[in-house]
């Protein structure tokens, strides 16, 4: 039985302008490790500033805990954190940043281990790290510190925004470590935003994908951009790089986004003759360790595609990394997304 | 150039020597500052940190009011306190003029927009990046406030120093509210300025010397602050 952490309705954001984030209904599982891909711009940093309660949307409501809540609501205040991107360190020690989450929730007992705990829980020492001040830390270093500060506070919800998007392959091995470590200890709900696809596959429970404010489970649909062109038989197409067309049903606007069932299998649509194949190479093979399915990277012209099949089919259908594959889809069954 | 040189050796002199003279200036001088810069670092820390980190109706024209001040003349302040505190003026009965508390006057209004500006230029940049770190953190609208304001130190500091430059090397403001009235409102300026106009160099240089020295004291302090 799912038991939601965070319960999303009608939720939207926008900045002066048309809005940026649209998710009608969304619920996240308390516990589990939930990751967010989709393309700069799609909206993923705003819906985790939301989530962790930082701005007030303009439309619809985030519940948590089955309660109402926003920015300085007592019940997630203390429950969410949230480490952004480029995280700012307070113009104090490292110590002093790590407590700061302790002394401000009361804690006054065991504060020196709970923060040696934090930083080795982010692969740094007390006695090396612990007195530096942040102008004497690496890049790597800070966002670890960060997140140190973040788990000494033992978060019900972690909420990460492109953790490792700037950090060395040790930084980012140690903040994996560390959200992997803080399901496993303390059952904290992990949400991450990440473009390391290889991170998400492995280490989630659940992958979102979002693309222009819309979010939506990982599985086999795939975003095909506009502009889209009536074509002769009634459908209409947009061209990939290659010079290759994808049909679909008449969108609701010439740039609309089409979200497109792909499958290494003909769909049985009732009528044959309305699936299309669409030529890609196979690039890579990701595991999903908790499934044990494989997540199936392909590129066709400049999109790149993602079809979750069973370990069987891989190599039934010799889908390793250099071949080209057809991959089908029905026209009809096409969603849209609107800009 | 051996005059110059004469000025430095005969400055040495005087200091040593405790002239009365120099001294008051110095005094003088110290007891303004501190009058002014009390007043302008109450008022402009927290009207500046204010007007930094809150965002409300009417804050981008007062900020912009707050910047057009930073270019006051000093001669131009000094004219209005003057026109305000003298016998003919609204203020006129408080008998502030030519005396260490008018110039002070003159200097705050000389210095709280500076102390303004820059404290909130500060806290605009501190605050709004720290502001989701805090958040994140699980501070509540007061810890928010209060650790922005802790974190805010350095820039608030360095508006400090800015201001208390301003205020220990303007000449227009001690001179027209002040009178230049020796042993009671000469300053540091207004001595060094009185005396090269009578060609007599030492003591000037002597002041000059004390100014750079009390400059030297004031950043070290700053520097000690910042550290904290």
């Amino acid at each position: 039985m799912s038991d939601p952490i965070y319960q999303i309705r009608n939720l939207r954001q926008r900045y002066n302008g048309p809005p940026v984030l649209d998710i009608h209904r969304l619920d996240i599982d308390r516990g589990m490790v939930t990751g967010i891909q989709g393309p700069n711009g799609s909206g993923k940093t705003t819906f985790l500033r939301l989530l962790a309660f930082i701005d007030i949307p303009w439309k619809g409501e985030i519940g948590f805990n089955s309660r109402g809540a926003g920015p300085f609501s007592e019940h997630p205040r203390l429950a969410v954190t949230f480490l952004p991107q480029t995280p700012s360190l307070l113009q104090r020690t490292v110590y002093k940043n790590v407590c700061y989450g302790l002394k401000i929730r009361g804690i006054r007992e065991d504060i020196d281990t709970r923060v040696e705990k934090a930083l080795s829980m982010v692969g740094l020492s007390m006695a090396a790290f612990g007195h530096r001040r942040p102008h004497a830390l690496s890049g790597g270093e800070a966002q670890r510190v960060a997140l140190a500060a973040r788990m000494a506070v033992k978060p019900k919800v972690l909420l990460l925004d492109e953790p490792t998007a700037n950090v060395d392959t040790e930084s980012a091995q140690r903040i994996k470590q560390a959200a992997h470590d803080a399901k496993t200890r303390w059952n904290t709900t992990v949400i991450v935003i990440s473009h390391d696809s290889q991170w998400l596959y492995e280490g989630c429970d659940r992958i979102l994908q979002m693309y222009q404010g819309r979010a939506w489970d990982t599985g086999n649909r795939n975003v095909v951009p506009g502009p889209w062109q009536p074509s002769a038989d009634g459908n209409w197409e947009t061209r990939l790089a290659d010079g290759q067309g994808v049909a679909a049903s008449p969108p609701p606007r010439p740039d609309a986004t089409a979200l497109v069932e792909l499958s290494f299998d003909r769909p049985e649509t009732g009528r044959p003759e309305t699936v299309k194949g669409i030529e890609a190479m196979v690039t890579r093979l990701i595991l999903e360790k908790k499934t044990g399915r494989i997540a199936v990277s392909l590129l066709a012209g400049d999109l790149v595609f993602t079809i979750t099949t069973s370990p069987s089919q891989i190599e039934q259908k010799q889908l390793y990394p250099g071949k080209k594959r057809t991959v089908f889809y029905a026209p009809d069954h096409v969603e849209w997304l609107v800009p | 150039m051996e005059f110059i040189a004469e000025g430095f050796v005969k400055a040495v002199v005087l200091l040593l020597q405790g002239d009365a003279e120099t001294w008051s200036a110095i005094v003088v001088t110290l007891r303004v500052t501190m009058l002014s810069m009390t007043a302008s670092l109450l008022l402009g820390i927290p009207l500046g940190f204010l007007l930094g980190y809150q965002p409300f109706a009417g804050r981008r024209q007062i900020r912009m009011v707050v910047d057009t001040l930073l270019f006051l003349p000093t001669v131009f302040v000094g004219l209005l306190v003057y026109a305000f505190i003298s016998s003919r003026g609204p203020l006129g009965e408080a008998g502030l003029l030519f005396t260490v508390p008018g110039i002070a006057v003159g200097q705050t209004i000389l210095a709280l927009p500076i102390v303004m500006s820059l404290a909130a230029s500060a806290t605009e940049e501190t605050a709004g990046r720290l502001r989701v770190t805090l958040m994140s953190l699980g501070a509540n609208r007061r810890q928010l406030f209060l650790t922005s304001l802790w974190e805010t130190r350095q820039g608030i500091v360095a508006a400090g120093l800015v201001a208390c430059g301003r205020v220990m090397t303007e000449v227009g403001i001690s001179m027209m509210v002040g009178g230049n009235i020796k042993w009671h409102t000469r300053t540091i300026t207004t001595a060094i300025a009185l005396e090269t106009n009578k060609g007599l160099f030492a003591m000037g240089i002597a002041l000059g010397m004390v100014l750079m020295v009390i400059a030297f004291s004031v950043n070290l302090g700053a520097m000690l602050l910042k550290r904290k």
